[in-house]
């Protein structure tokens, strides 16, 4: 059961009823099996390890929890972290490290048949299996206290609204909410609807309708041009942005309708200034988890080596970050491309700084604007390797887009849908970017206009959205 | 419940205005929809199919025919009015409500059916997704109500909103109305026009699926008894591909040949490989004939419906 299912906007609203019903102890319980139901809807065999992951973060923050001796805490904690990432390991990657180490003896003429898993991938798990491990730290850091009722850390593990594709929450903001869960006010469930409308629009009409022409031109490669390949690369980080950005609108909100308050995962993010400030804004909730428990620790670790201690930290952060997203080459190649923009970065930083000051740029709007569109067509160019099945389908898409000019692929329904969508969307992003104050629609003080535009998204997702069986890109991680 | 009674209001006084807009938008697309139709007939090929033509000869199938056959060599060859219904990506369920969409208001002489080797298999994910261009139809026709049903098992839930039924129509509306059907000519024929590209020459080799959907053959068998109590006459083609494949223990064909001689309809195979057409120059690629190859299709059609059917004595 996807966002965009029908069963799921029928169970929705069932499940915000009931909520409200239910008794105040019975709350995290009744949630807990919500969520265990929504998991069992699409993959029930493998409830089995949510519920032993669940368990071992239990019994391993308990156990920690427990023990004074900091050697012996430390010794649980990485034991507790190799237990929980284990799963992970064995469904996502031992084929890809198996595939590799076979290629890499072959190289030396020897051959071995490594053995391979041909298991489905348990929806969700690189999100819980981060939840988990972020509890297990802060539990060792005494960042947050134990927590002793197994059905909040079950809940936090298995929250229906965020377990298939984030926001990556952390436990010192879902605990304290999940003990003490409220009813829903009634601007909890207006805010919280509007927040799930928008994310609807932005799902359905502009992330689908761009995935039309991006997957049509990236699913054949070899027959389009150059022209079309560019084009469609710089829609294509629009499409996630869209894609994930919406997908995660609709969990907060949802949330949200129950009281409750997930961390954002996106803060328009094409109007970053620098590629440090876009993953400020990107996927902010798994940057923010990456920098708290891998590059902080490191470049903590290395600070005697000064900026190139940054910039290693830099590199094996995104490098962690691209196999996250996938056992595959081209996520690995991703992930470093993102460690050297922002190494490049860290290194011209000061001279940068200077130069901005020296020509007072800081606020000039050409410049600003000039500075977002180089970072989007860098960020659009990494995310080609994010698209393509292998490294060398990656470089033959920039090598075409450099020396294949042509006529450009035209779907003219598609990319006129898709025109007026991403409209609606950077009229809105640079409103609350630029004139946060200024026409506002969802938050008029008029009734009249805040129905007006709730009819008029409404109209464009129904009349406009891709309504047939669209997937959410990050739905296998 | 007291605190709740503001916001349950406002939520259904915001319902009653839902409903409302939804149905001025239905009243609305439908005007759009009629307008679009008048100004581009050929262009609006599926509106055009289902309520006004009345050709003698109707010609039915996906892109494969809508480039392929020529209604004008036809029409002078035969001697009857021909519009060919042709459309890209439509595959049976469109077809076949466009078939029952004609005979539902008249009586054709004759339905040219291009079909293919895997015509009865299980419609792809792209083909069932194609099915929301028979949306406005679906308060009006049973069979239509039926092929929808196919998409979901929430389908019909959502074709109870009038705006969903012509959902992604607007642009096409709009651009139809000002657009004129340069890129068809007479009876809704759109030519291909160059070759196939030197990078397209080399894999000729065709897999097809082998698989009966028994849903789409029911419907198939509905429809051709249909046609068979109205004394329409029904021809299957094989529209030619350039492509090296057998066909010959497919399912679906294998089925459709059955089916066929049940209903006592004409195959016409033969132009299928037919050496006269198996040229590189006549294709715009390994599906489509181009302006080139249709003419000459045509007329070896022609010749094969007159001689098949004694085409002349039984219209």
């Amino acid at each position: 059961m996807t966002f965009t299912s029908f069963k799921f906007l029928l169970f929705f609203p069932l499940v915000v009823i009931l909520y409200n019903i239910v008794p105040k102890k019975a709350r995290v319980w009744y949630l807990l099996a919500v969520s265990y139901a929504f998991y069992a809807f699409m993959q029930p065999v493998y409830l089995v390890l949510l519920a032993i992951v669940t368990l071992v973060t239990y019994w391993i923050t308990r156990w920690m929890g427990c023990v004074d001796d900091d050697n012996k805490k430390r010794k649980i904690q990485v034991a507790g972290i190799i237990l929980v990432l284990l799963p992970l390991f064995l469904f996502k990657y031992f084929n890809f490290v198996n595939e590799s180490i076979g290629a890499l003896l072959g190289v030396w003429g020897i051959t071995v048949n490594m053995p391979t898993i041909q298991w489905l991938l348990p929806v969700g798990i690189s999100f819980y299996t981060f939840m988990a491990i972020g509890y297990i730290v802060d539990v060792y850091n005494e960042e947050v206290n134990v927590e002793k009722n197994i059905g909040s850390v079950g809940l936090f593990l298995s929250f229906f609204p965020i377990i298939l594709s984030g926001p990556i929450e952390r436990a010192g903001n879902m605990f304290p909410q999940l003990n003490n869960l409220r009813r829903s006010e009634p601007q909890d469930l207006t805010a919280g609807a509007k927040m799930m409308l928008w994310g609807y629009f932005m799902k359905l009409c502009v992330a689908d309708r761009l995935a039309l022409y991006v997957d049509a031109v990236f699913g054949n490669i070899a027959h389009h041009n150059g022209t079309s390949l560019a084009f469609a690369s710089l829609l294509y980080p629009i499409q996630v942005y869209a894609d994930l950005g919406g997908y995660s609108l609709i969990a907060i909100g949802a949330a949200r309708c129950m009281g409750m308050r997930i961390i954002p995962n996106f803060n328009r993010p094409f109007f970053a200034t620098s590629m440090s400030e876009l993953w400020r804004r990107w996927h902010m909730s798994l940057i923010q988890w990456l920098t708290d428990y891998i590059y902080t620790p490191i470049s903590f670790a290395l600070r005697s080596w000064k900026v190139w201690g940054i910039v290693v930290s830099l590199m094996l952060t995104f490098l962690i970050s691209g196999v996250w997203h996938g056992a595959a080459l081209t996520f690995i190649v991703w992930g470093l491309v993102q460690g050297v923009y922002l190494s490049i970065e860290a290194l011209v930083q000061k001279k940068r700084s200077n130069f901005e000051k020296k020509h007072n740029l800081e606020k000039n709007p050409i410049y600003i604007f000039l500075c977002c569109l180089i970072v989007f067509v860098l960020f659009a160019i990494s995310q080609v390797f994010g698209k393509c099945a292998t490294v060398e389908e990656g470089w033959q898409v920039l090598l075409k887009i450099f020396s294949d000019r042509g006529t450009m692929f035209m779907d003219s329904s598609t990319l006129g849908y898709a025109g007026v969508m991403v409209f609606v969307l950077a009229f809105k992003d640079l409103r609350d970017e630029f004139f946060p104050t200024k026409l506002r629609f969802f938050e008029s003080k008029y009734i009249v206009v805040r129905f007006l535009s709730y009819l008029f998204v409404l109209f464009l997702i129904v009349n406009m959205g891709v309504l047939d069986a669209g997937q959410f890109i990050y739905f296998q991680f | 419940m007291k605190r709740y009674k503001g916001i349950l209001v406002k939520l259904l006084i915001f319902v009653a205005i839902v409903i409302a807009t939804d149905i001025v938008c239905g009243k609305f697309f439908r005007f759009l929809e009629l307008k679009a139709l008048s100004n581009s007939p050929y262009g609006m090929t599926l509106e055009n199919t289902m309520w006004k033509i009345q050709s003698d000869v109707v010609i039915i199938g996906a892109s494969e025919a809508s480039h392929s056959i020529i209604p004008q060599i036809l029409e002078d060859s035969l001697g009857m009015s021909v519009y060919n219904c042709g459309k890209d990506g439509c595959r049976f369920y469109i077809q076949n409500a466009m078939v029952n969409g004609v005979i539902d208001r008249y009586t054709p002489k004759l339905i040219i059916w291009s079909v293919g080797p895997d015509f009865l298999s299980t419609p792809s994910v792209e083909d069932k997704g194609n099915l929301s261009q028979i949306n406005p139809f679906y308060s009006e026709k049973q069979y239509v109500k039926d092929a929808l049903k196919t998409k979901s098992k929430y389908e019909s839930v959502k074709l109870c909103s009038k705006a969903y039924l012509y959902n992604s129509r607007l642009f096409v509306y709009l651009y139809k109305m000002i657009m004129p059907d340069y890129e068809y000519e007479y009876g809704a024929y759109a030519p291909l026009r160059g070759t196939m590209s030197d990078s397209k020459l080399g894999n000729r080799e065709k897999a097809w699926k082998n698989h009966l959907d028994v849903n789409v053959e029911r419907e198939f068998l509905k429809t051709l008894s249909r046609c068979q109590s109205r004394g329409v006459n029904v021809v299957f083609v094989f529209v030619p591909r350039f492509e090296i494949e057998d066909h010959q223990n497919i399912q679906s064909y294998q089925r459709m040949i059955e089916i066929a001689e049940k209903y006592n309809i004409t195959i016409i195979e033969d132009l299928y490989h037919c050496n006269d057409l198996m040229n590189s120059a006549y294709f715009k690629d390994h599906a489509h004939l181009n302006s080139i190859g249709a003419p000459i299709f045509t007329s070896l059609l022609s010749a094969e419906l007159k001689q098949s059917l004694n085409i002349c004595d039984k219209m």
